[in-house]
């Protein structure tokens, strides 16, 4: 079960990062984190590894954790998708939401309004962030 | 209105509701609905449903009686049901020791709410209908495509539309503000720029939820950090039942990944054998006959004593086999029952199907479901503090020792109308006390400790001790012993550890770091009320079990705990159980009894 699925052992994460409170403009980090032998190894999950192991200034959202609350979206290898629900590939650039203020990093709120006051559309889809 | 007063950005408002999901966006609606009544909700979520356990509730049932949902619903349901044997129901499971007042509230009320919500736009799935294990009839049902969100998203839309509600996002609520004994507002910190903001309201409502996150594992979303709680608590509020906490074993903690809560448990429910770290079917000793298939606090107790006891699999759950079974079987179960539950979630559970089929065992460990116990509250939401309300999980009593399934999100729209209502009548007729400034600071001095210290303790690291601590000691399976180790600990970490904590990062905007360390002080604060409402309580009953009195006892404790803040400590009372139509019964019985 475990060989077939090991390719690499790590995987590559790019990640956008900014605080606006002290830097000036954006600059891309990149950090490697272990990869799992078996199971399923989302975006969020390597954000989480990257938070509470290498960089604890990094910011990102996550609650639901199961792509419902649709909170977690952002840019993965260029599309948007949900951190939660994506499985991190062994080469991965993540970067905030387009058209986005970003707060820290990959949190980031629309820009027209300090607070997201979206109206809520009748199912969740994730084009509407965008 | 905002303005500036003493430095900070003060909002006023008459109703502020901290925590906006069923329970407080139905409070909400319900308060903003006298339009001289200015209500602000906020959420540390970024919007309504962006954190908390409703949104986690997608796929869970809403109770109501049948009869009710036959003649308001027009549902063809079993109309043999009726508000007294929901009530019954919820009693028997209750373990008699709900409050009967507040149990009466939610089944008599359920059918109109439901009723109320489709009126606002939220479809019901009026084709299926449930009865899980407890519930004589089906009275369990979904929402359309989803319940929880789909609740949110229709009280959006109408608090979104009122010129006199306001929902503010990424606001981490930190302490409520009294004076004269009265609630005067709440501090909170903007997530978004890192500072203090006050809230000046004539009413408080508390609709956080629980306080899952005190334990490693959860099935909602790890914010879930008692913050609702701890900040009653440090107000002065009483809480009702502390000591009870439903537990699930349906962790996959191995393979990693899918760590999702309900799904994988209600997959195969059922259908696997479990075995412990030695290979034994463990739960013949709870049950000989009905073995794995018994109610999930027993199920709880049974995995709980195996990781206690050192008979943990390799990740320190249990084996959940199904090398019993065809893998022809398994393949066409998990599809079959993966249509109705799980199509929405989007995750692709073939590799952990692939992996039951080669005859493979996943592991599974107890997560934090849900609190039965919270603050003390009577059928209109009323705490024992003027001014402040609470409604949902994060309020004890109606559930007693055990929750029936469906009866959360029952709880938070019955609860959460009732204490918007009655929190709108209050704004009504009483003025806003004044904010202490004092008060204000005291606050801004511990929540922004850990940012202002150069060196300590690491937020994240002293988070995961306490999580491993408090289920290992305050988890399902309790003695005198590890409670007394809690308390004593709990003192510790709130002398030693909490006053060190600090973050490295020092930015104020959205520092995951910082909010980290203040919701470790309120589990922290959680656990300590825990352990001294459970120490007492020297029975064990619905979640409630301890290994040293293993016996329900009805002549002796069919009582409430009461805990509140006296001095600095956490004290405890006994009240007799508000009993309004059903007697408990007399006499001891061996657990589960």
């Amino acid at each position: 079960m475990t060989e077939g699925i090991a390719k690499k052992d790590v995987i590559v994460a790019k990640i956008l990062r900014f605080d606006p409170a002290t830097e000036d403009e954006a600059h891309f980090e990149t950090y490697e984190v272990p990869k799992y032998e078996v199971g399923r190894q989302t975006v969020s999950k390597v954000l989480e590894y990257i938070f509470e192991n290498i960089d604890p200034s990094l910011g990102y959202y996550h609650t639901c954790n199961r792509g419902i609350c649709n909170g977690c979206v952002a840019m993965i290898n260029g599309k948007a998708e949900l951190m939660c629900m994506t499985e991190s590939p062994d080469e991965v650039t993540i970067e905030p939401v387009a058209h986005h203020r970003v707060i820290r990093d990959l949190v980031a709120v629309p820009e027209e309004e300090d607070r997201p006051r979206r109206r809520v559309t009748e199912r969740s889809s994730k084009s509407k962030y965008l | 209105m905002v303005n500036n007063k003493g430095g900070y950005r003060v909002y006023t408002t008459d109703v502020l509701i901290i925590g906006v999901e069923a329970a407080g966006a139905y409070a909400a609606v319900k308060a903003s609905e006298d339009e001289k009544v200015d209500v602000i909700a906020i959420t540390k979520g970024s919007d309504i449903a962006r954190a908390g356990a409703t949104v986690t509730a997608s796929h869970s049932t809403f109770a109501v009686e049948c009869k009710g949902l036959h003649d308001l619903l027009g549902a063809p349901t079993d109309t043999r049901d009726s508000p007294e044997a929901f009530f019954e129901d919820m009693i028997k499971e209750g373990k008699y020791l709900n409050d009967q007042t507040l149990a009466e509230s939610l089944v008599r009320e359920s059918a109109p709410r439901a009723r109320e919500l489709e009126s606002w736009g939220f479809e019901w799935n009026k084709k299926q209908f449930y009865a899980s294990p407890g519930h004589s009839y089906q009275r369990e049902i979904f929402g359309l495509d989803t319940t929880g969100p789909q609740m949110c998203r229709v009280m959006k839309r109408i608090l979104d539309s009122r010129p006199n509600s306001r929902i503010i996002g990424n606001m981490l609520a930190l302490d409520l503000l009294t004076s004269g004994g009265e609630i005067a507002g709440a501090v909170a910190l903007d997530l978004l720029t890192g500072e203090l903001v006050v809230f000046h309201a004539e009413c408080v409502i508390i609709a956080t939820g629980g306080a899952q996150a005190l334990y490693p594992y959860v099935s909602t979303g790890k914010e879930m950090t008692g913050d609702g709680h701890a900040m009653a608590y440090r107000a002065g509020a009483e809480f009702h039942d502390m000591e009870y906490i439903q537990f699930i074993p349906g962790e996959l903690v191995w393979p990693p990944g899918w760590m999702v809560g309900v799904q994988p448990f209600v997959m195969f429910d059922g259908l696997y054998w479990w075995y412990n770290g030695l290979g034994d079917r463990f739960m013949r000793r709870w049950d000989p006959v009905k073995i794995e298939d018994v109610t999930r606090d027993i199920r709880s107790i049974g995995v709980a004593t195996e990781v206690l006891e050192d008979r943990a699999s390799e990740h320190g759950g249990i084996y959940a086999s199904f090398a019993h079974l065809p893998s022809d079987v398994i393949d066409y179960v998990g599809k079959a029952r993966r249509r109705g539950w799980i199509s929405s979630s989007g995750f692709d559970y073939n590799p952990l199907v692939e992996m039951m089929k080669e005859g493979l065992a996943l592991e599974l460990a107890n997560y934090c479901h849900f609190w039965m116990g919270g603050i003390k509250i009577n059928v209109d939401g009323e705490t024992n503090i003027p001014g402040l309300f609470a409604g949902g999980e994060c309020a004890g009593g109606v559930h007693g020792a055990n929750r029936l399934s469906g009866g959360a999100l029952t709880q938070c729209i019955v609860q959460g109308a009732r204490a918007g209502i009655s929190a709108a009548a209050h704004a009504r007729k009483t003025s806003r006390s004044e904010v202490d400034w004092e008060q204000v600071e005291a606050c801004r001095e511990w929540s922004f400790r850990p940012l202002e210290r150069e060196d300590g303790t690491n937020p994240m690291e002293l988070r995961d001790q306490v999580t491993e601590f408090a289920i290992s000691h305050t988890g399902p399976v309790r003695d005198r012993e590890m409670l007394e180790e809690a308390i004593a600990e709990a003192d510790r970490l709130k002398k030693v550890d909490l006053p060190n904590l600090y973050c490295k990062t020092k930015s104020p905007a959205y520092n995951l770091e910082w909010v980290h360390a203040i919701q470790t002080v309120n589990i922290v604060q959680v656990m300590e009320i825990v352990a001294h409402s459970a120490l007492p309580v020297t029975n064990s009953r619905g979640a409630h079990y301890r290994r040293d009195y293993p016996e329900t006892d009805n002549d002796n404790w069919l009582k409430s705990v009461i805990a509140k803040q006296v001095d600095g400590r956490c004290e405890v009372r006994f009240e007799a159980v508000k009993i309004t139509s059903i007697t408990p019964p007399k006499g001891r019985r061996p657990y589960p009894g």
